[in-house]
């Protein structure tokens, strides 16, 4: 990823927090942690992801854990879901894994994740645009 | 979570626009356009793109056209592309390869033009 990463593969890859009041247009991947307490709208690609109370999200969410404490609209593909009573969800869900706590606001679409077969997280993105 | 910075991590990549941010640190790689009130670009960090700030700190690469009140360049920073400025602190080491341009307030253009004016009077 980086041109100059002399030192990077030592590093283990560090949380980015993208703060409240922040505003993002386009598309996040990161090998390591999301805080999203901003708005963004675009694309996320991540291992974790907690959009926090304040948080607003449009877009796609390709994460192998997702945490929603604030507002998601678009879908996720990833691992396991946890939707917290703060959280309002409006979209499709692709996970193996959902949690959503009493007082959730979720409007969504389940799809079937197979366990065995799933391919790459990557992949699935790429379908789901077509 | 009150705190009013944000952190791009390192391992991250942005691509897009960037703003209403007070203060953000870069330690990913980011190609956007930002504005902000403080820009921090960390050793591993790697912008690309367009920075309007009030104070800029470079210990990674930047290459774009960067607007700014104050720039510290570190002793690893990289920069290319252009950068406007009122005030610069270069350490030793510092790669600039790049359009430096110092910007003009229009308090301190007025200062030079009275310079000007007195070192011309005695001439005429």
């Amino acid at each position: 990823m980086f041109d100059n990463n002399r030192k990077s593969n030592e590093e283990a890859p560090t949380a980015s927090l993208i703060d409240k009041d922040m505003r993002i247009t386009g598309s996040v991947v990161s090998a390591g942690d999301i805080i999203l307490a901003g708005v963004l709208d675009g694309e996320i690609n991540c291992r974790n992801l907690v959009v926090a109370d304040n948080g607003r999200l449009n877009g796609t969410i390709n994460s192998q854990n997702t945490e929603i404490c604030g507002e998601v609209i678009g879908d996720i593909v990833g691992d396991k879901l946890q939707i917290r009573s703060t959280g309002r969800f409006e979209g499709a869900i692709k996970v193996e894994g959902i949690e959503v706590e009493s007082g959730a606001d979720v409007t969504a679409k389940f799809k079937k994740s197979r366990r065995n077969k799933r391919p790459a997280a990557a992949v699935i993105v790429e379908e789901n645009a077509e | 979570m009150d705190r009013t910075k944000a952190i791009i991590g390192s391992g991250a990549k942005f691509v897009g626009a960037i703003s209403n941010v007070k203060s953000i640190e870069i330690d990913g790689a980011v190609e956007a356009d930002l504005q902000a009130e403080k820009v921090t670009i960390g050793q591993t960090g790697k912008f690309t793109g367009a920075v309007n700030s009030e104070l800029v700190v470079i210990g990674g690469s930047y290459d774009g056209m960067m607007m700014a009140g104050s720039i510290w360049a570190m002793a690893t920073a990289h920069i290319a592309g252009e950068i406007h400025y009122q005030s610069l602190q270069m350490d030793r080491g510092a790669a600039l390869n790049c359009r430096v341009v110092h910007n003009w307030t229009e308090e301190t253009s007025e200062e030079v033009a009275e310079e000007n004016a007195e070192d011309a009077a005695p001439e005429a």
